[in-house]
C-alpha cells in the first residue's frame, strides 16, 4: 500500500488571475442553480476561491455578494486560500474515531504542526478534515488529493509523511 | 423591535379561500387553509413562543422554540412551519413540551450576554420576553463555555449599531432585508457554532450592499441590531401615528416618542402605503427638525442686503401685508401672487390658495408640481378624466407585466421598489425604459425582460412604436376599446398610430434602440393577462411630458389595461403632498378639484362659500412669474415650503425675477436659497409639528398628526390665515380639521373625507363621497370618470434642445437613495455619508475622449451655464449622455437646464440639455458667487435678534 505515494499526482493548480476567472465564467449558464458547479470548478482549477471574485459571480448569476459569500463560507470544503500541492484529508467521522482516527489526526497536526485547513509549506500539504469517505468497513481512512488510504496506523502515517517527502525530491 | 404592540401572529396570513378546522388545546378554531398552527393558535389568543417567527416574513422554523404536540404526527414540530390540517389536534402546552423550550432557551442565554439592566433593548427585547414565558431560572450549562460574547460591535452606520454579540442567528434581519427589503445585503456566514450575520462579504454595514432600511432594525428580536437614538435615549414611552414626509409613496409611521423628544420612527404595520415598512429617510433622516440650522422666528428686512432682523409675529405678517397691498395698489391687482407647497399639509395649501383667490384678488396661485407632475394631471385628465393615478400600491402585486418608463423607484421611492421587486421576485416581468441603467434593470433577483435604453427626449417615439406594434400584430383589445372608448377619437388615433412613421423600424434609430427591442417589449406588454404603467419624472419633465402621459393612457387604454386590479397608469409622485398640493386647488386654472375657474357652476360654489367674486381669468404659472418679475409687472410673491432658487431650471433667470421682487415673503424651515431674495422669512413647521393630512401618489389621504407642537409657535395655516386677515380679508379656522370641512363642502371628489373618517379608517383615497364612501382604491372601473376614454393624437415632435459640436452630450437629471428634493432636509442629517455631493455620472467611453478619470472635477455647460461637479465613470449611463443630481445647492445643476419647457403645462425639461464636459482646474464663476454670499452672510449678514 505504501507504494502508492508516488503514484500520487501532485495538484497542478492554475495561478488564479481575475480576468482568466472572468472568461471562464463566461463557459457557464447563470442560472442561480450553477453557482454550486462554478465554485467547484474554480476550486478544481485554482485550488481555492479567492474573495476577490465574489463581485463577479454576484453579477454573473443576479445575486448579493453577501448571498455568494454566505454559500462559499457555508461549505468547509471551499478554500479561501492556494492549497499545497497534496491535500491530506483525514477522516472525523464516527467510525474513523472509533478505529482511532482522533490519535492519528493529533500525530499529524504535531508531525507537520499545522491545524486543520492549513498548510505546511516545507512539506507542501495542506490539512483538512473530512467526515466520511464512505470506507467505514476499513476505518480509519484519510485521503491524499484523489488517493485513499486504508486502515491507517501511527506507522502507516510516519511511512506516508516520509515517502511524501521522498516523492517531492524525485 | 417596536413600541408598537399590533398582534404579531408570527407568519404571514393565508389568501387561500378554503377553508380548515382544527382543534388547538381543545378550542376550535376556523383559519384558511395554507395558516401555520402558529397563527391559528394566535388567531385563539394563544401565544406559542418564539423567536425567529414574524408576521412580515415567512416562517423559517430555525428557533425551535415554538414546537408543539400534534396527535398522531411523530414528535415535536416547530408551529411556524406546519400548515394546519383538518381535523388536526394540537397541543401547544405541555410538560414535555415546556422542558423542551427551556432547554433550548437555555443554549441561547449559555452564550448571551447577561447584562439585561444596562441593555439598550431592556424592556423592548423578544428574547428576554421569551426567557420569562418558559420560566428560565438556571442555565445548567454555565456560562463559561466557547461563546461570541467577544464578537466587536459595528457602529459605521450613522443610525444603528450592529452587535453580533448578541447576536441569537435567528435570520430575521436577513429575511427581513431579502423578503421585505429586497436588497439581500445581509447573510448567515460559515455554519454550526460559527454561525453568524454577515453584512456582504464580512464587510461593515456602511461598506455592504446594505441600503439602510431598517427593516433589519425592527425585525430583529434583540439588542444586536439597534438604532442608535434608543442606545443614547432610552425605550420609548407612547407613540403617535402620522404620514412621512419625504416621498409620494406616503409611509405611515409612529413617531415613538418620549415626553416631547422623538426617540426612533417606526413603520405601522396598517399603514396601507407601507404595510410596515420604510426607507432610509423616513425612517431614520428626522433629525432635521430639531437642527441648529432651523429658523423659529419670524424675521423681515427692508431689502436683501440687508441683515435680517427678527421680529414678532405681527410685525412681520404686517409687514408683508402692507407691503403686498401697496404693490397691488401701484401696480394692480395681478401684480402679485404665491406657490403653495408640496411638503404642507392638505389644508395647509388648501388656504394658500384661498389666500391667493380670496385675499390676493387673483388666481396667481401655483405649486411645485409645475415642475414635476403636471403633465400627469394634464395628461390622466383629458384622457381619462381623473388627473391622478388609477391604482393602489398593492395593485402591483397583481400586475404581470410592469412597464417602467422614467422612473427610478429603488432611489426616489424606496418602499414601493419593495414592493414591486417581490412581485418581480415571484415571477412578473418588468421592462425598463430609462435612459440609465437603473437598478430594476438589473440587481440582485432582479432582471428586466428588456431594457429600453432610449435616448433622453424620445419617449413620445417609443410610446408610439410600441401601440403601432399592438395594432400592426393585431394584440390590442378591440372589445375592451370598443365598449369603454369614443370611437371618432379611437378611429382618428388609429389612423394616426398606422403612420410608418410610427413604426418601430422607423423610429429605432431616434430613439437609439433596436426595432425588435420595442417590437418584443409591445408583444410583452399586450400579451400579459394584467399589465401596468408606472412612471416618473423622467415622462413629464420633457418639452412632451403632456404628450407622453397621454401616449401611455392610449396604449392602456388599447390593451385594456384599465379599470382592475394589476394594471393601470401610475405616475410615481415625488413630494410627500404634491398630489394633495394640486388636489387642494394650486393652479392657477383650477380650483380644488382639478375644476377650471371659468367655471361658472364651480366658481360660484366657491364664491358663496367665501363671501366675494373670484377672479373667472386663470392666473400666472411659476412660469409666467418669473417673467413677469423680470419684465417688471410682477412684484411680490408669497412663497410656502420650495425652494424654486435651487430647484428650478435656468438658475440666472430665477435669481434676476426674484431680485426684481419688492416683496417676497418665503416660508420655509431653513433659510433656504430662495430665502436670500426674500424679505419676510416666516419659519415653518416640520411634519413632526404639523395637523391634518397628506396625499400620496395613489390618491390616499393620511392624518399627518403632530408629535410635537409647532416650535415656531404656530401652525402654518394659522400664518396664513393672519396673513389673509391682514390683507382685508378675514378668515378662520380652529383647527385644521374645519378646514378639511371646508374642502368636503365645496369638492365633489372629496366630500365623503373628515378627520373623524380617517381617524377611524386610517386612511381614504379620493374620490371618496356618496358614491364611493370608503374611497376608492382603483379608478375607472367599469366607465372611465370621463366617461368615453379618450384617445388623443400623440405626434412625436423632438425637443428644440438638441446636441450641437459645441454642447455634444445630453444631461438628464435625477435622484438618489440618501437625498431628498433639494436636500433642505436630508442634507441636515446623517444622510450625508452615503451622498455628500452631486457627482457628474459620465460613460467611459465619452470620459476617454476627454481624458476623464474618476473623481476629476469637469466643468459641465450648457448654453445656459456652467457649473464644476466631480465626475463618476459609470456604464450606467449610455454614450452621450451624462447625469447628476440637484440635491446640493452648491452643485448648480439647474445652472446649466434651460428655459425649455412642457408644451400644454410649462412642466421644464429638465431631463434634456446639450451639454459639454471638460476637465477644469477651478469651480464655475456662479458657484464662486455662492461661497462668497455665504461666506459673507456668515460674518456680516448675522441675524438681528429681536
Amino acid at each position: 500500500m505504501l507504494d502508492r505515494t508516488h503514484t500520487i499526482p501532485k495538484n497542478r493548480f492554475e495561478d488564479w488571475h481575475l480576468e482568466k476567472v472572468s472568461s471562464l465564467l463566461k463557459n457557464f449558464d447563470n442560472e442561480e442553480h450553477n453557482l454550486i458547479d462554478v465554485l467547484h470548478f474554480f476550486q478544481r482549477t485554482f485550488g481555492y476561491i479567492d474573495k476577490e471574485v465574489i463581485p463577479l459571480l454576484a453579477k454573473f448569476f443576479n445575486l448579493s455578494r453577501a448571498e455568494i459569500h454566505g454559500v462559499i463560507s457555508f461549505y468547509h470544503d471551499f478554500r479561501q486560500s492556494k492549497p499545497a500541492s497534496y491535500i491530506l484529508k483525514i477522516c472525523q467521522a464516527e467510525s474513523c474515531q472509533a478505529m482511532g482516527s482522533r490519535k492519528l489526526t493529533t500525530e499529524l497536526k504535531a508531525a507537520l504542526d499545522i491545524d486543520f485547513h492549513e498548510t505546511n509549506n516545507e512539506a507542501d500539504i495542506t490539512l483538512e478534515p473530512v467526515y466520511c469517505l464512505g470506507n467505514c468497513s476499513c476505518s480509519p481512512n484519510l485521503t491524499i488529493n484523489s488517493q485513499l488510504f486504508s486502515r491507517v496506523t501511527s506507522d502507516h502515517l510516519k511511512q506516508i509523511l516520509e515517502e511524501l517527502k521522498n516523492a517531492q525530491h524525485d | 423591535m417596536s413600541l408598537d404592540k399590533d398582534i404579531d401572529y408570527g407568519t404571514p396570513e393565508s389568501k387561500n379561500q378554503e377553508l380548515i378546522s382544527l382543534e388547538i388545546d381543545g378550542h376550535q378554531v376556523i383559519v384558511p387553509k395554507g395558516t401555520s398552527v402558529m397563527r391559528a393558535a394566535k388567531q385563539l389568543g394563544t401565544s406559542i413562543p418564539k423567536l425567529c417567527a414574524t408576521d412580515n416574513l415567512e416562517a423559517f422554523g430555525s428557533c425551535r422554540l415554538c414546537l408543539v404536540e400534534i396527535e398522531g404526527h411523530k414528535g415535536t414540530p416547530a408551529s411556524c412551519t406546519t400548515p394546519v390540517e383538518a381535523g388536526m389536534v394540537v397541543h401547544t402546552q405541555n410538560d414535555k413540551l415546556a422542558k423542551l423550550r427551556k432547554g433550548v432557551m437555555e443554549l441561547y442565554i449559555s452564550d448571551h450576554p447577561l447584562d439585561c439592566l444596562t441593555c439598550s433593548a431592556n424592556g423592548d427585547c423578544e428574547l428576554q420576553d421569551m426567557a420569562g414565558t418558559v420560566g428560565l431560572r438556571d442555565v445548567r450549562y454555565g456560562y463559561q463555555g466557547e461563546n461570541h460574547l467577544d464578537a466587536t460591535t459595528d457602529n459605521s452606520n450613522p443610525y444603528f449599531s450592529f452587535d453580533p454579540s448578541k447576536c441569537i442567528v435567528c435570520s430575521r434581519c436577513v429575511r427581513a432585508c431579502d423578503e421585505v427589503q429586497g436588497t439581500f445585503a445581509l447573510t448567515i456566514g460559515k455554519r454550526g457554532f460559527e454561525s453568524h450575520v454577515s453584512a456582504g462579504i464580512e464587510e461593515s454595514f456602511l461598506n455592504s450592499e446594505c441600503v439602510s432600511c431598517g427593516a433589519c432594525v425592527q425585525a430583529c428580536p434583540t439588542a444586536t441590531l439597534m438604532e442608535k437614538s434608543v442606545i443614547d435615549l432610552g425605550i420609548p414611552e407612547h407613540s403617535v401615528e402620522t404620514t412621512c414626509a419625504y416621498c409620494g409613496v406616503g409611509c405611515t409611521l409612529n413617531a415613538e416618542m418620549k415626553g416631547d423628544q422623538v426617540v426612533r420612527m417606526i413603520p405601522a404595520k396598517n399603514g396601507k402605503a407601507n404595510e410596515g415598512h420604510a426607507c432610509v429617510k423616513g425612517r431614520f433622516a428626522w433629525g432635521y427638525a430639531s437642527h441648529k440650522e432651523r429658523i423659529l422666528n419670524p424675521m423681515m428686512r427692508s431689502s436683501i442686503d440687508e441683515p435680517w432682523q427678527e421680529v414678532s409675529w405681527d410685525e412681520a405678517i404686517q409687514f408683508a401685508a402692507k407691503r403686498f397691498k401697496d404693490l397691488q395698489h401701484q401696480f394692480g391687482r395681478k401684480a402679485i401672487g404665491g406657490i403653495s407647497s408640496s411638503r404642507t399639509t392638505n389644508e395647509e395649501v388648501y388656504v394658500v390658495q384661498k389666500l391667493v383667490r380670496a385675499g390676493f384678488e387673483n388666481n396667481n396661485i401655483d405649486t411645485c408640481a409645475r415642475v414635476c407632475h403636471s403633465p400627469t394631471g394634464f395628461g390622466l385628465n383629458k384622457t381619462l378624466g381623473t388627473s391622478a393615478g388609477t391604482q393602489d400600491f398593492v395593485s402591483v402585486e397583481s400586475a404581470d407585466m410592469i412597464l417602467l418608463i422614467g422612473a427610478n423607484p429603488t432611489d426616489a421611492h424606496p418602499v414601493f421598489a419593495s414592493r414591486m421587486k417581490k412581485r418581480l421576485r415571484e415571477g412578473a416581468q418588468i421592462i425598463v425604459a430609462d435612459p440609465r441603467r437603473i437598478d430594476l434593470v438589473e440587481s440582485p433577483h432582479i432582471k428586466a425582460a428588456e431594457h429600453l435604453a432610449l435616448k433622453p427626449g424620445t419617449n413620445v417615439a417609443l410610446i408610439n412604436a410600441l401601440a403601432h406594434t399592438i395594432v400592426d400584430e393585431d394584440l390590442a383589445d378591440w372589445d375592451y376599446v370598443t365598449q369603454r372608448c369614443d370611437k371618432e377619437l379611437f378611429e382618428q388615433w388609429l389612423t394616426f398610430i398606422k403612420q410608418a412613421n410610427n413604426a418601430p423600424e422607423s423610429v429605432a434609430s431616434i430613439l437609439g434602440l433596436d426595432a425588435e427591442a420595442l417590437k418584443k417589449s409591445a408583444r410583452l406588454y399586450a400579451k400579459a393577462k394584467r399589465a401596468a404603467i408606472y412612471y416618473g419624472l423622467g415622462v413629464t419633465e420633457h418639452s412632451q411630458g403632456s404628450t407622453m402621459v397621454m401616449g401611455m393612457a392610449n396604449l392602456a387604454m388599447l390593451t385594456g389595461n384599465l379599470g382592475f386590479e394589476g394594471c393601470g397608469v401610475n405616475p410615481l409622485r415625488g413630494q410627500n403632498n404634491v398630489q394633495g398640493s394640486c388636489d387642494m386647488g394650486s393652479f392657477p386654472h383650477e380650483l380644488p378639484g382639478y375644476r377650471p375657474v371659468g367655471d361658472d357652476l364651480t366658481r360660484q360654489s366657491f364664491e358663496k362659500e367665501w363671501g366675494l367674486s373670484l377672479d373667472n381669468e386663470p392666473g400666472y404659472r411659476i412660469p409666467n412669474m418669473f417673467n413677469e418679475a423680470v419684465s417688471g409687472s410682477f412684484k411680490g410673491m408669497y412663497i410656502q415650503g420650495e425652494d424654486v432658487a435651487q430647484s428650478d431650471p435656468d438658475i440666472h433667470h430665477v435669481e434676476a425675477a426674484l431680485r426684481n421682487l419688492d416683496c417676497l415673503v418665503v416660508q420655509d424651515l431653513f433659510l433656504n436659497e430662495t430665502a436670500k431674495y426674500a424679505h419676510v422669512f416666516l419659519p415653518g413647521t416640520s411634519f413632526l409639528e404639523k395637523d391634518g393630512t397628506f396625499t400620496n401618489a395613489e390618491r390616499r389621504l393620511g392624518r399627518v398628526r403632530p408629535a410635537i407642537k409647532p416650535r415656531t409657535g404656530k401652525h402654518e395655516w394659522e400664518i396664513t390665515m393672519e396673513i389673509s386677515k391682514a390683507m382685508g380679508y378675514p378668515m378662520h379656522y380652529d383647527n385644521p380639521s374645519e378646514i378639511m370641512d371646508e374642502i368636503a363642502r365645496l369638492t365633489p371628489t372629496f366630500s365623503g373625507i373628515s378627520f373623524d373618517k380617517l381617524d377611524s379608517e386610517g386612511s381614504v383615497q379620493w374620490p371618496c363621497n356618496d358614491e364611493a364612501p370608503n374611497g376608492t382604491p382603483i379608478m375607472h372601473i367599469d366607465t372611465f370618470v370621463k366617461g368615453k376614454g379618450a384617445f388623443e393624437i400623440t405626434e412625436f415632435v423632438a425637443t428644440e434642445e438638441k446636441v450641437t459640436k459645441k454642447f455634444p452630450l445630453l444631461l438628464t437629471t435625477g435622484r438618489i437613495l440618501s437625498q431628498y428634493n433639494v436636500g433642505a432636509q436630508t442634507r441636515r442629517t446623517e444622510n450625508n455619508v452615503w451622498h455628500p455631493e452631486d457627482i457628474l455620472e459620465i460613460h467611459p467611453h465619452d470620459a476617454d475622449e476627454r481624458g476623464i478619470k474618476d473623481g476629476d472635477l469637469i466643468m459641465l455647460k450648457s448654453r445656459k451655464g456652467e457649473t464644476s461637479l466631480n465626475a463618476l465613470i459609470s456604464k450606467r449611463m449610455q454614450p452621450g449622455v451624462v447625469y447628476t443630481t440637484f440635491h446640493m445647492p452648491f452643485s448648480g445643476a439647474n445652472i446649466v437646464t434651460t428655459e425649455f419647457s412642457d408644451w400644454a403645462t410649462n412642466c421644464p425639461e429638465y431631463k434634456v440639455t446639450a451639454v459639454q464636459c471638460k476637465l477644469t482646474d477651478h469651480i464655475s464663476d456662479w458657484q464662486q458667487q455662492f461661497l462668497d454670499y455665504h461666506s459673507k452672510q456668515n460674518k456680516s449678514n448675522k441675524v438681528i435678534p429681536a
